[in-house]
Order: structure tokens, then sequence, then C-alpha cells
């Protein structure tokens, strides 16, 4: 005879634990709990079997992660400081409740970016919603009902512009888009590409139905993460950590020691496809890299100046701090009246186009105070999309470069190998259509638009 | 007033050091509590002359070096400095103690006033020593702890780094071209779709905004659902299961199993030759003559043609009464064998050789009697007849009846002896669909609604049952006679082996309306099937006689016909196929 088993030992299901066990577990509330499970970066699993269909479950192994967690101890320490403090003002001991709120217990949350990110790779592939967040909380405003402090805004403020100061010394902005929720941009930092968005400048409305509880917790470990990745930036490009903001930008790029990177193939290889793809990369890195260079911009108090600045700084540009000779390019969003001739005048859109398709486009359709040719996203892979804007087809035409579409054949070849597919296989092809036609569906609305606007055109009446 | 006087706390405490022990530290010296207090900055030589012309109270300014900071001489003061350089008296309304608190203030004598002033006024507090003697002792033990100064540290965490990866949540999609401030005009909802747009639930939208296009980008305006939309991206981080599906990165295409080029198996029917015009409603069923040289068709009028196939001309036409269900030729000799309500006509024709039967005295039946007339022979059976089919050797054929008796349903008859039987003595439920002869084996198929029923003739026993079908039309017996095609109403066609197994051999789904019917030509290896969705497909199907070797069934054409297919037909010979669409015949080599 075997051994007998014992009931929710083996299994599965013994692997994952509902929510409200592992709060009994670790003797904490939900908001304690929810707060614990963002800083340790913890989330819940989807068993294949679940007892209760209705009940989030957790891995065993995670809850144990927690347990273990330092700040546990510090958030009790900080329920009882709370406590004490009721306790003397209730007891109208105010200097003992002044006392204890000077010193309230402090906690630091680093020890959690080694666990969370064992390598610098996983936090930079983690940056994108640390950015959004803190350069969101940084447009703003501070709100005592929401537990929104001025602090953590000037933190948010402070963290964003030191990185901003670091992608202007690495020149490692590679994209950027103007869409309607903000701009985008994506930067390509040792390799990876971390893309966020940017609100444009006005002060934020705070939504009533949005946990800021949650989103500030959220904030408070986003700050940490950013700081200690500031840090190291900042150790790579020789630069000294924190920087002093005050000073211009240019001294601190002429303090920088950027490491170069010697990028070259042995020319056997020359004829391979994906060399040839890595090297095409790097040439339009290198491009990007020395974009306006020699250009000196003057921006008008209409433009999203800060932008602008960083951009047109990582690519090699100058920014003239007021009108004078030197400036090239004065950046204008608004109908002029006098012009000079020593100077092109554009609208913001050109430095982004510019940007996005590294070359320099033609001036003439930017002139100001006439409506800009679309501006496209340069986060569309048109592969995918099989629905290529007149512009792009324009800009291509200016670059000498092609886009090949895959054209859909229907052929009857296909039609007739489809006959003999197994069951298990036109199951799984079945299924691949259902995107597909989705996203056929899709491009035929674009088509339907553009022949609409061409009947348009022919027959204005 | 001036706030400056001997008996204000002095904030940099050094002692009687020399200011000159500080000159060449950024620091003056120390304060209270230990922390380097800075010197004020007073600039080079420059800055000072600077200073100087621009300050208009540039002279009256000083430097408290002690307290860090810098002073400013007031009016009185400077009176008071200008009267002690003339060595003048200060005047009547300077008071030297004004900052001097009096201990106690003068008691206002008089009646019911005690003149001296309690004790409580010179004996320390008791409570207050009893505080003090308290946060003494607290800070004595260590209780009480002074301010603690916070401190951010920053280092250096990745200096060694580790090689595990870890998983990285979900990347957010990036924006398309529709998010632009100011996108291509194909990409902004027309009227009716910002309508759909606005009226659906946030939650069901297919996107969260709306596209835009702005005039520039000073008039784009703050989006208000950032905050929002940020915040269901935090919710989505930490709230929702992270699931690794395993995302099959591949082309669907690449699924298709790649066949052999179709040429490689000419001929077989691929365009349309022409078309037999000339019935007035539609054609029920048609039959090629055994040497292919004349169709025969039959409507839902009555009206029976031959035409020729090779030219599609109309030989003869001829009426009967009532709808046509079947026709059938017989494979020897130029016979029709037409179905028409109850009856079943045997007849041939002018233009093929007339074939004669001769009268004779058919036994007494129960199912048929058998009728001479001209040249046709009539026979008449109990019900209406559905289906005629011919053995292969032309002696035989067998009917199907409808609303008959289970047991009585397929009769066969004999031309050579006048006569009709029942096949089978019993038959299980469901009602007969098809029914087919073997090529070669004295084997009769009948296909019920869920199986087909194989029948020995000379034993007069069921030999073999096959599974798995639904609602057969028709079904086919392959010439080598090892292979049955159904063609279903489930859009299936089922392959079955006739030694292999009662289960299919094989199932094809492609037909996207119920199949009408299959077909094999006799001398090429082509299968055809027609379906309701307006295609005939043709099949290369090879089968060996060698049991080890599985049939190679090609699929090579699909032909896309301008109506419903009811029946599609090979012709005897030649590697072609007729199919017969409304009221027409259509002839494809």
């Amino acid at each position: 005879m075997g051994k007998q088993k014992t009931k929710g030992k083996e299994g599965e299901l013994v692997q994952y634990i509902t929510k409200g066990k592992a709060m009994r577990k670790l003797q904490l509330n939900t908001k304690q709990f929810h707060r614990l499970c963002i800083l340790k970066g913890v989330y819940p699993r989807d068993p294949r079997k679940k007892k209760d269909s209705s009940k989030t479950y957790y891995h065993t192994k995670d809850v144990k992660y927690l347990a273990h967690e330092q700040l546990l101890s510090k958030f009790r320490e900080i329920d009882s400081w709370v406590k004490k403090i009721r306790k003397a003002t209730v007891k109208k001991d105010g200097m003992k409740a002044e006392k204890l709120k000077e010193n309230a217990p402090s906690y630091s949350l680093h020890h959690l970016l080694r666990e969370r990110y064992p390598r610098f790779g996983d936090a930079l592939r983690d940056l994108d919603d640390a950015l959004s967040m803190v350069c969101l909380f940084a447009s703003c405003p501070s709100n005592k009902d929401y537990k929104i402090s001025f602090d953590m805004i000037r933190m948010s403020e402070r963290l964003w512009h030191e990185f901003e100061l670091y992608l202007i010394v690495s020149k490692s902005v590679r994209k950027s888009f103007l869409s309607i929720k903000g701009i985008y941009y994506q930067a390509e930092i040792k390799g990876q590409e971390v893309t966020w968005l940017v609100p444009y400048q006005f002060a934020q409305h705070l939504p009533t139905d949005v946990d800021y509880s949650i989103m500030l917790t959220f904030l408070e470990f986003y700050h940490t993460l950013l700081r200690f990745v500031n840090f190291k930036l900042f150790q790579e490009v020789g630069l000294s950590y924190p920087p002093d903001l005050s000073v211009p930008t240019s001294q601190h790029i002429s303090q920088a020691q950027v490491p170069e990177d010697n990028f070259h193939f042995d020319p056997e290889f020359q004829s391979d496809p994906d060399v040839k793809k890595i090297q095409k990369m790097h040439e339009d890195r290198e491009a990007s890299k020395k974009l306006f260079k020699g250009f000196v911009f003057f921006l008008g108090r209409e433009t999203p100046r800060y932008s602008l600045e960083l951009i047109i700084r990582s690519c090699a540009g100058e920014i003239a701090p007021d009108d004078c000779d030197q400036v090239t390019h004065q950046i204008v969003d608004r109908p002029i009246n006098e012009t000079r001739q020593d100077r092109e005048y554009v609208l913001p859109q050109w430095v982004y186009d510019c940007l996005n398709f590294k070359i320099l486009l033609p001036i003439a359709p930017y002139k100001p105070g006439c409506q800009a040719p679309p501006h496209l996203s340069p986060f569309v892979d048109y592969q995918q999309e099989s629905h290529i804007p007149d512009r792009l087809k324009e800009i291509m035409q200016l670059k000498g470069e092609n886009i090949e579409l895959q054209q859909e054949e229907e052929s009857q070849k296909k039609e007739l190998g489809k006959i003999m597919m197994t069951k298990k296989i036109r199951n799984l092809y079945t299924r691949m259509q259902f995107s597909l036609k989705r996203k056929r569906a899709r491009v035929e609305r674009l088509a339907r638009g553009m022949e609409k606007m061409e009947v348009e055109e022919s027959n204005p009446n | 007033m001036a706030d400056d006087s001997s008996d204000e706390e002095i904030k940099v405490r050094i002692g009687d050091i020399p200011l000159s022990y500080y000159e060449d530290l950024p620091i003056i010296g120390y304060g209270i509590d230990g922390k380097a207090v800075a010197k004020v900055v007073e600039g080079d030589a420059l800055e000072k002359h600077i200073a100087k012309s621009d300050d208009p109270e540039w002279w009256r300014t000083l430097t408290d070096h002690l307290n860090a900071k810098k002073v400013k001489i007031t009016d009185e003061m400077l009176e008071v400095i200008r009267k002690i350089r003339q060595r003048k008296s200060f005047g009547s309304d300077f008071d030297p103690y004004r900052d001097l608190e009096p201990e106690a203030k003068p008691q206002i004598s008089g009646f019911g006033t005690d003149v001296m002033p309690p004790k409580r006024r010179f004996v320390p507090s008791k409570w207050e020593r009893i505080k003090i003697g308290r946060l003494a002792r607290a800070i004595e033990k260590g209780w009480l702890k002074p301010k603690l100064e916070k401190k951010e540290e920053v280092f250096d965490i990745w200096a060694d780094e580790d090689q595990e990866e870890k998983p990285a949540p979900p990347k957010w999609n990036l924006p398309g071209n529709a998010e632009s401030y100011n996108p291509p005009d194909e990409y902004l909802l027309n009227e009716e779709e910002a309508k759909e747009w606005e009226e659906k639930e946030p939650m069901n939208r297919e996107s969260e905004y709306m596209p835009k296009k702005y005039p520039n980008l000073r008039r784009v305006p703050a989006y208000e659902n950032i905050m929002k939309e940020r915040f269901e991206r935090c919710l989505d981080l930490f709230l929702a299961p992270r699931v690794t599906r395993p995302k099959i990165n591949l082309d669907p295409d690449s699924l298709i199993p790649d066949l052999p080029d179709p040429e490689t198996f000419r001929p077989f029917p691929e365009i349309l030759q022409m078309k037999f015009v000339g019935h007035e409603h539609s054609i029920t069923h048609m039959d090629f003559l055994a040497n292919g040289e004349y169709i025969a068709s039959g409507d839902s009028s009555g009206e029976v043609k031959i035409w020729e196939s090779q030219t599609g001309k109309c030989l003869e036409s001829l009426k009967f009464k009532k709808r046509i269900y079947w026709l059938a030729w017989n494979p020897i000799k130029p016979l029709l064998a037409i179905c028409c309500g109850k009856n079943v006509y045997l007849k041939s024709f002018e233009c093929s050789d007339k074939v004669s039967i001769d009268y004779a005295e058919a036994p007494e039946n129960q199912l048929a009697t058998w009728e001479w007339k001209d040249d046709e022979v009539k026979i008449k059976m109990r019900k209406g007849v559905r289906k005629v089919i011919w053995h292969g050797k032309g002696d035989y054929f067998a009917t199907l009846c409808k609303r008959e008796s289970t047991s009585k349903k397929v009769a066969a008859h004999s031309l050579s002896r006048f006569q009709t039987q029942k096949i089978f003595s019993k038959q299980s439920k469901g009602d007969v669909k098809s029914i087919a002869f073997h090529t070669k084996k004295p084997l009769f198929f009948v296909a019920t609604e869920k199986n087909i029923m194989v029948y020995n003739l000379k034993q007069g026993v069921l030999v073999k049952k096959f599974k798995g079908l639904e609602n057969p039309t028709h079904i086919a017996i392959h010439p080598s006679g090892d292979h049955i095609l159904a063609a279903c109403e489930d859009c299936k066609l089922l392959w079955y082996d006739y030694d292999l197994s009662s289960t299919p051999y094989k199932t094809f789904l492609y037909h996207k309306r119920e199949l009408t019917y299959t077909h094999t030509h006799k001398r090429y290896p082509l299968v055809a099937t027609c379906s309701l969705d307006s295609t005939i497909h043709i099949f290369h199907a090879q089968v060996y006689q060698d049991y080890m070797q599985n049939p190679s069934i090609i699929p090579l054409k699909i032909i896309k016909t301008d109506g419903e297919p009811i029946q599609c037909l090979f012709h005897p010979k030649q590697p072609w196929i007729a199919a017969v669409i409304g009221k027409e015949i259509s002839l494809f080599i």
C-alpha cells in the first residue's frame, strides 16, 4: 500500500493562494497589501484550475517573498507611530506629539530595486511607466485632499529634468510624436528602447474617480528607481550626481565624457541581410545624433519650449537665448508679418518630423501660418499595418527608399492547400485569420476614406 | 528698531578664536548645534564695486560675521553714532536700557493690595522642574532623540550585475497615426462613425480617444483622460493576473500544406466549354450515355431532352406528365430509365440505336407492375420513385421510392426476367438517402441518415456498416470498388476505405454549404464534388491496389459556377465534367 495522500498537499492548486488568505497570512489590510504588492512588483496569477473562479490568486512563493520583506516591520512601526501621535494629541501632550512628528520612522526602497531589477537593463526596460508617471506628476497641481504633496511634485520635476539632461548629453532621443495626449519620446539607452509620454504643459485636471493613494505608491517607487537610474546614467557619462540644474546646459555638455560606440563590421559579412539591417540602424542612429549640427534655433514663446529644447539639443543643435544674428532657424507657431532674410521660419512640427525620418525635410510645407502636412506616428510598423499614408510615400521618395507591402493575394493554390489542412491546423489557421481580418477591415476603412477624399477633391461641388 | 544687541544669541560659537583662522575656509565657524555656518558671500572687489554703484544703501550695510548676516544701519542708529562721534549725550528721548525687561513690574500699591510680591515669583516652578527633569532623563536614557536629518542616499546599485533575467511587465501599445495632433485625413472619423463612437460605452470603444485634427500645435488642449489612463495602467500592473501566452509568431500561410503543382496532374476539367440551353424549367437530373455521345436531362415540368454532348444540339424532346426525378442510361444499351411520378419508364430514342424490349408476360408482383406500350416499358410502383440506378452489367436496376415502408423502399428490377423484388427483408431505421451498386462485387450500398449499409445481394445479408455520416445527399463508389465517397449536408465529404474501417478514412471540409453531388471518373483518377456554395471542386484521387499505400488525394481545381450546381457528372470517356445549374447544363473541359 502506498502512502496515503492528504488533501491540499499536492497538485497545481497548492501553489496558489487566494488574495484573502494571503492578506490574513501577512496580517495586512487591503490597502497595505496593495501597497506592498506595488512596491515589490507582485501580481496575481491565473492558475489553470481554480477552486473559485471569482477569486484572485497569488503564487505562494510570491506571498512568502512578501512575508520576508523588511518593509513589513517598517509599516508596523509607522502604524504604531501614528497611534502614538494620536494618543499624545488626545492627552494634550503637544510637546511629545511635536517630538514624535519630527522623528517619523523613515524607510528607503532602494533595496527593492536590486530585487526587482537584477540587471541594469531590466530597470531600463521598466522605465516606460516610471517616466510617464513622473512626467505626469511633474505637471500636476498639489492637492491636500488627495495627499499629493508639493515635495512629490518637486521631486518629479527634478528627476525628469535630470533625465532630460542625460538625454541631451548622451544624444539618445530617437523618435518623438506629437499626439493629442501629449508628446511621446523614444530614446535608445544602452540598446534598450524607452518610450514615454509627457503631457502638454498645462496644469493637469485631477479626476475624482482615481485612487491617488495607489498612484502615489507607484510614484514613490518610481522616484527611487529613477533616482538610481539617473545616478548610474550620469556616472556613465562622467557627470556628478545630483547635477546642478541652475547651470546652463551647455556647461554640462562640455563636462560630459560620452563613451563612443565603436562600431564596425568585418567587410566579409557585409552582404548578410541581418548585418545590413544592423548597419542601417547604426547609420540612422549616427544621423540623428548630428541632425541639427551647426544650426542655431530661436524658439517662439508659443512653442513647446522644453520639448523642442530637448530634441534640438539632443540632435546637436543649439538654442539661442535671445534673438541674435547667429540664429539660422526660428520656430514659430503663429502667423508672422516681419521676416528676416537670414533665417528660416518653420513650424515646430518640422523638428519632430526631421527627427523621426532622420533627414532634414524641405522647409517649404512647414511655413508658419499654413497647415502643416500630416504628422505621422514613428511607431507604426508598416509591414504590419499595410496602409501607407500619402505623406509617408512622399518622404520615402525623398529618401530614395521604398517600403514594400506584403501583397495579399488570394490565389487558388492557397485555397486548394486549405482543403488538405487537418482539423487542428485548420482551427489554428482560422483563429489566426481573426485578427488579420480585423486589421484588414481597418485598412479598408482607411483606403475608403482616401478614395472619398480624392472624389471630393476632384469635384468640389 | 535695530535688532542687534549684545544679549542676542550669537550664531557662531567659536569663542575667542580670531576670525582670520577661518579665512581660507567656506565657513565662518560652527553653530550651537555643531553645524557649520557658511560665510556671507561678499564677492571680489569688482562685485563690491558694482554693488556700491547699484545699491543706494550700500554705505549703511555692514556684515555681521558672528551671526553670518548683513545688517543695515537705521537712521536712529546713525544718529546715535553721530552723537557718540561728537561726544554728545544721547539726548533725553533715548533709553539706554530699553531692551532690559524689568524683573518684576512695579507693584501697584494701595489699599487692599499686598505690597510684597507672592513667593511664586521668586521660587522656580515645581512643574517646570519636573518637566525639565523628565526631558533630561529622556535624553539621558536615549528615549528622546534629536531630530534626524533626512538624507537621500544614492549610489550605484547595479555595480555588480546579476545574470538572471526577470520577466518584464507587458509594454503598452505604442500610438498609431490616428493619435497624431495632425493625422492624415483618412484617419479622422466621419459623422456616422463619430456618432457611433460617442454612443458607445467607453469600455466598448475601439480606441479610447477620438482622432482629431488641430490647425496648429498651439491649439492642442490638455488631454483630460491622461490621469485616468495612467491610473488604469497602474491597476493593470499590480491587479491584473499576468499570463505569458506563447505568441504564435508564425506566418499563417506557412500552415497551408504545400501541394504538388496541379499542372502535373493534367488532364482535368478547367474552363467552361458550353452550355446546354433549352429547358424551360429547372433541370432536376442528367446522365451521360455510356460512350459519352449523348446526354439525357429531365426537368421539373416533366420534359426530357436528349443532347449531343459534342455539339450541344438538342436531338429529341419528350414530355411527361409529372416532374422527372432521375434519369439513368443503361451502361450497355442506349436505354434510358426515367423516374416520373410512380412510374419508371424504360425508353430508347431515335437518335441513338433503337433498342426494343419485346413484350413478355411479367410475373405477378406485389411491388410493381410491368406494362408495355409502343416501344417503351412502364414499371408502375406503389409510391413515387425518386432514384433509379443501373448495375454495371446492364441487366439489373434498382429504384428508390419515397414514403414507402422501410423494407420496400429499395427494389431491384431485372430487365431480362421482368421481375421486381425487395433487396432486403429487414432494414434498420432511418430514411434511405442514396443507393449504389458495387462496381465489381455483388454488393449493394444503402445510405441512410447516419450510416451506409452494405448488403450482399447473393446471400441477402448485411455485410458491413459505415458510420459517421450526417444526412448524405449522394454516395459514389470509386471504380476500383474499394472506396466510397459520401457527400453530406453538413458540408463534409467523407472518404471511406472499404477494407480499412467503418469510420471515414478522411473527412474533407472545404465547401461552405451542403454538398449536392459527388462523382468519380471511370477512366481518369478524378473526383468531383459540387455544393450549393456555387463551386465544383476537382480532385486527383489515385488509389492503389496495394493495401499499404494510401490513396493520394490532391485538390486540383475549384470551378466557380454562376448558379448553385445540383449535380456534377464526369464524361464517361473524356476528362470533362458537366454540371446541372438551374435551367442549363454547363460542360467544363
